[in-house]
Formats: structure tokens, C-alpha cells, sequence
């Protein structure tokens, strides 16, 4: 991966009209793997993923200019993703066609239908058992287990209580080991 | 961020079953995708900006008016037709009032006309004492002597039945002058007042009897 200048030198550059195009490519460039990732644990599809990270970016440009440099920037953007990413998904569940179909079984359906899964491996057990999981727990699990975000950053992302996370990761993780165990 | 070593921890606290899953699962996005989605999103963004500045941008102030009511256009001949339409619906306006102002006298009437006769309807059945306010028993006499009197419409066929003291009791009371009527009629003399005169002038019979002496 490319080296980029830091965080709060490419906010600078971004308030500094002349450059602002260019430090927003270095965000995007910087960014948009993790946040790929982080958003498509969440909607699983490729598709949907695309239209949200899109949006996130879309929202970085409208935004940047205000925001305040005391938060750092790539919790901004992680929080930018996560609300997104929920909202797409209780937008989804709105939907009329989407409402006929239980959200779970279509985000599992997804699941077994990409090209390298194999449901006899564990780790693949383990993706179908997140999708168990209520949503708010889910992005708990995955920030925590895949990305390994810290608590503190975590709070602040999804601006919840350190212990509170603590308490969901936990029952997060007993509820997938109950679901492995009992398969 | 952080060291992940207090996660792994964590995890094999709660759960080693999970600790020992190797294979972290990422989802991957289709190749080349990321060469191009900053570009993809830039477009996006000057797309959004250029449809605002198409209707914004230009310099010419009466242009951007023109622009602007052009936003929502009125029908073909609307504001030529405008004045008469408003026109007409005042004047509606003004014959609706009138009918309602017409309606509403006659409302009125006719529930002055109802009152009436209600009225009549309870004066003439109601008890007297509930109609008369003056509790003497002269009055009830009277009225319900006026009563049989409307109903016969005989006057003298009514007062024929009046007692003669009943009569000169209610006379008295009144403060008519009787014994000038008494005198009066005992007195044979044409020239004279008749005594039905005297009744309504007390000091008729006073004035003659002096012209007399």
C-alpha cells in the first residue's frame, strides 16, 4: 500500500481549497479497503456494499469542511460507515419486496452463494453464525474480532459505553459458539 | 491502533473455540475495483455539483430570475384569464351572501311567527293564575269573565250575568265615582249625562249638579 500523508494533514489540505480535490483521492485511496470491508461483513453483498461506500465518500466530500479535528478522522469515517451501513439495512427491511423475504436467510443465501464458500470449514460456520446475531452485536463483533479496534475508538465510533461494548462482544461470542457447537 | 495482543486474550477468555479459528474470511471485491472507485465517486460528486451550478452559475441576474420561474411554469393564457376568473368567483360570492342574508330574515320570521303562536296557544290554556301577575281575586274574576265573553261573543248576554255588587265592587276598587252613576241614573231628565258617562268622569255629575242650583 501507498504511503499517504497523515490524517490531519489531509484534512488540512482538504480546507485548503487548492488541494482539495487531491487530498480527497489520498482519503479514498487510504480508506475505502477498510472501509469495504467493514461495510460488506455488514450487507455481505458486493452490490450493496458499492452503493453505501459510495455514499460514505459522497458524505466525506459534503462534510469535511466541518468537521472538527479534536475526533480523528478515521473514526469519523467508521462511524460515517456504520450509520450507512444500518441504515441501509433498516431501509432494506422496509422494503416491501425485501420485508416478503426474512433479511437473515438472504444475508446467509449471500453468503452461500460466493464462489470460495465451503460450509464444512469452520471459518465459514462462523460466517453464518454472525448472521445471527442482532446488528448492533454484529458490528460490535466484527470492529472487535476483524478489525481489532480498540474499545475507547469503538465508543466513539459507535457512541456507546466501553463496558457496554465489552458486555455485547462478550454475549456475541457466546451466541456464535452455542450456534458452532450445536451444528 | 493498538496492539491486538489484549484482544487474543480476550478472546481466549470467553471462548477458545473461536480463538482457534485460523482463517479470517474477507470478503473481496471484484479486481480493479479499487483503481477505480475514487474516480467513479469524484464523477459522482461533480455530477451532483453540476446540476446545481447548470441552474446557478450564470452571471446574469436576469437570467437566474428567468431561470428560476421557469422552475414551475403556469398554464398557457392563465394570467391573461386571471382578473375575470377572480372576478366572477367575488360576484358568486356576493349572490351567495345575498341568498344566505334573504335566508336568514326569513329564518327569523318565521320563528318570531312560532313564538307568536306559542304564546297564544299558552294563554289561552293555561291556567289564569299562572297568566295573571296580580294575585287579587278581582282580576280573576274579570279575566275569566273576558274569557267566556271572547268565547260567546256576547257582551251583553255576559254582562247580564255579572252580579250587580260584584260589579259595583270592582267599580269601587278602581276608584270610579258610584254614587254619582247611582244619582245619575235614577234622574229623568234627557238633557243629562247618560250614568255610564258619569262612571268614566267623576266630576261630571259635581260640575252638573252645580250648574243646577
Amino acid at each position: 500500500m501507498p504511503d499517504f500523508p497523515d490524517d490531519s494533514e489531509l484534512v488540512f489540505q482538504f480546507k485548503n481549497g487548492s488541494q482539495k480535490e487531491m487530498a480527497f483521492t489520498s482519503i479514498i485511496k487510504k480508506y475505502q479497503e477498510k472501509l469495504y470491508g467493514l461495510i460488506r461483513r455488514m450487507l455481505i453483498s458486493h452490490d450493496d456494499t458499492n452503493d453505501v461506500l459510495q455514499n460514505v465518500f459522497i458524505k466525506v466530500w459534503n462534510n469535511l469542511d466541518s468537521f472538527r479535528e479534536e475526533s480523528q478522522l478515521y473514526t469519523w469515517l467508521y462511524k460515517i460507515a456504520t450509520n450507512e451501513s444500518f441504515n441501509f439495512l433498516e431501509k432494506r427491511k422496509k422494503n416491501r419486496y425485501y420485508s416478503l423475504v426474512d433479511h437473515e436467510t438472504d444475508l446467509i443465501n449471500k453468503i452461500k452463494a460466493d464462489d470460495s464458500f465451503d460450509g464444512n470449514k469452520i471459518e465459514w460456520k462462523l460466517q453464518l453464525a454472525i448472521q445471527k446475531l442482532p446488528e448492533k452485536q454484529k458490528i460490535v463483533f466484527n470492529l472487535r474480532y476483524y478489525e481489532e479496534m480498540p474499545y475507547d475508538v469503538m465508543s466513539k465510533v459507535l457512541e456507546t459505553s466501553a463496558g457496554a461494548l465489552k458486555a455485547s462482544y462478550h454475549h456475541a461470542i457466546k451466541k456464535i459458539e452455542t450456534f458452532l457447537t450445536s451444528e | 491502533m493498538k496492539s491486538n495482543a489484549d484482544i487474543k486474550v480476550e478472546l481466549s477468555q470467553i471462548s477458545t473455540l473461536i480463538e482457534n479459528i485460523e482463517v479470517k474470511i474477507n470478503y473481496s471485491a471484484p479486481t480493479g475495483y479499487f483503481n477505480t472507485l475514487p474516480d467513479i465517486i469524484k464523477q459522482k460528486i461533480k455530477h451532483q455539483n453540476n446540476s446545481i451550478d447548470n441552474i446557478f452559475d450564470s452571471t446574469d441576474y436576469l437570467n437566474k430570475s428567468e431561470l428560476k420561474n421557469k422552475t414551475f411554469v403556469a398554464p398557457e393564457n392563465y394570467f391573461s384569464s386571471l382578473p375575470n376568473n377572480i372576478l366572477d368567483k367575488v360576484s358568486d360570492r356576493i349572490k351567495t351572501k345575498h341568498y344566505f342574508g334573504g335566508r336568514l330574515l326569513f329564518s327569523y320570521s318565521m320563528a318570531a311567527v312560532i313564538i307568536i303562536l306559542i304564546g297564544l296557544i299558552l294563554f289561552y290554556n293555561l291556567p289564569h293564575k299562572f297568566v295573571l301577575t296580580n294575585n287579587k281575586s278581582n282580576n280573576l274574576v274579570i279575566t275569566n269573565e273576558t274569557k267566556k265573553i271572547n268565547l260567546n261573543e256576547n257582551i251583553d248576554e255576559e254582562l247580564d250575568k255579572i252580579n250587580e255588587l260584584d260589579a259595583l265592587e270592582y267599580l269601587k276598587e278602581n276608584g270610579h265615582d258610584i254614587n254619582a252613576a247611582l244619582v245619575a241614573s235614577l234622574t229623568e231628565n234627557s238633557g243629562m249625562p247618560d250614568e255610564v258617562d258619569y262612571l268614566y268622569d267623576n266630576e261630571t255629575l259635581n260640575n252638573y249638579i252645580d250648574k243646577i242650583k
